[in-house]
């Protein structure tokens, strides 16, 4: 028997319902250029500042450069990817429309439910028909074969009659 | 050399400090500025005129401190390569420090944000919360900080180069910059649906931004500051501690807004 549709059902197959943990992950997975981009940024700051401190500001100014060039990497990375997989186009569409949406797919799903278990019940009146009918008929035989056992039992009865 | 023509010489890089009374003096306004803050912000106080007294003692006093040690560095030559290194050291710890704060704000967001309650609905951001469009304003702010991370780059390396009208220039635009970064968050803060009182959600995003906001401001007096020594000749190619400070300032505040960027308004709320 299937499960009876409820607002859990469409959880984790849509951006907004899953947890933020889920959303972190997905975002990492699918445009792994952000995460990498930023931890390159701060690296290239890093070392910009240990070159401060030792003086060396040449070599700082080059970190200073890759600071400014990867963080501007990072950002066309996000900026593009999320461009790329839509994931502004769903929020530009208002809040209303998108509850409207879930609130269709949801009728939609319980409708398809419904006609699931009227299959269901209808099969199973269809085969309780069928038991029906089968037993009448073993009942039939029953009978068939009782008679003709008694048949065979009044024949054996006159034989032996016969014979004394 | 005579021991006593010895005994005129300095015979270490240090500079050993003069008593001053404005180490003393912001210890106490800062006390007493938490002191107000934290009452205030608790209803004990009802109104900010501590407050006010408090930042107003601790203005005072940090510019008498940093009028004496611009006095040192620039005048009277104290700041040797030694020195130089020790504070560029110290400047250094403060900035870990700073990171590290923001990492537990960090924290403190993830901690709210992957098992919301079931009072704020079981999602995040929580129901009722119209979490701000990051492709908006916080776009435009992204792209002006980052054109500032250009500018003081550019700048650095005209002053490193000996180019004055060319760091001045850059130090300039990048001040701009940070105070239309600083008036861009304002509007947004303004423009927000929500508040700092608004549940969770509303309090770990005031704190963070808002910490990142009031670090902004705080850049914006050291460009400045930055800006009037540069024009005073107080910098020198190779002698410039408190911009380099500043400079390295402005990069991490930089990279903290990009981390920011992406948690907070991206990827937290899409």
């Amino acid at each position: 028997m299937s499960q009876i549709p409820s607002s859990f059902d469409l959880s984790g197959t849509e951006l907004e319902d899953k947890t933020f943990w889920e959303r972190i992950k997905y975002h990492c997975q699918q445009q792994p250029f952000v995460p990498v981009g930023a931890i390159l940024t701060s690296a290239a700051v890093v070392l910009a500042a240990q070159n401060i401190k030792n003086g060396n500001q040449r070599r700082a100014q080059y970190y200073f450069r890759w600071r400014v060039g990867l963080q501007g990497a990072t950002l066309i990375a996000l900026v593009a990817g999320s461009f790329i997989y839509g994931s502004t186009k769903i929020s530009e569409k208002s809040q209303q429309e998108q509850l409207r949406e879930k609130a269709k797919l949801r009728e939609d799903l319980w409708i398809k439910e419904l006609e699931r278990r009227d299959a269901a019940v209808k099969e199973r009146k269809q085969r309780a028909e069928d038991s029906k009918k089968r037993t009448q008929e073993n009942e039939a035989s029953i009978k068939n074969l009782e008679k003709e056992l008694k048949d065979l039992e009044s024949k054996v009865k006159t034989s032996s009659e016969e014979k004394k | 050399m005579t021991h006593l023509e010895r005994s005129k010489h300095q015979q270490y890089p240090f500079h050993m400090v003069m008593p001053s009374p404005w180490p003393l003096m912001v210890s106490l306004a800062l006390l007493s500025l938490t002191m107000s803050l934290a009452l205030t912000m608790h209803g004990y106080i009802g109104n900010m005129n501590l407050v006010y007294l408090a930042l107003f003692v601790l203005t005072c006093s940090a510019c008498f401190w940093f009028r004496d040690i611009i006095a040192e560095a620039t005048y009277l030559g104290n700041h040797t390569i030694a020195v130089r290194k020790g504070i560029n050291t110290g400047f250094l710890l403060f900035v870990l420090s700073e990171v590290l704060i923001f990492a537990g704000l960090f924290w403190v967001y993830f901690h709210s944000a992957m098992s919301p309650d079931v009072t704020l609905g079981a999602v995040w951001p929580p129901v009722g919360i119209e979490a701000i469009k990051p492709t908006e304003l916080p776009l435009l702010n992204t792209i002006i900080l980052l054109s500032s991370g250009a500018t003081i780059t550019y700048s650095h390396h005209a002053l490193i180069n000996k180019d004055r009208s060319k760091a001045l220039s850059g130090l300039l635009i990048t001040f701009w910059l940070i105070v239309i970064f600083v008036s861009c968050q304002w509007i947004e803060y303004t423009n927000a649906t929500f508040t700092i009182a608004d549940g969770v959600y509303g309090s770990v995003f005031y704190t963070g931004t808002g910490l990142h906001f009031l670090h902004m401001v705080m850049l914006i007096v050291m460009l400045g500051i930055c800006y009037w020594r540069m024009r005073n000749y107080h910098l020198t190619s190779d002698h410039h501690v408190g911009y380099e400070t500043t400079v390295i300032y402005a990069h991490v505040l930089d990279v903290i807004w990009l981390f920011l960027y992406i948690i907070f308004y991206w990827w937290a709320t899409v």
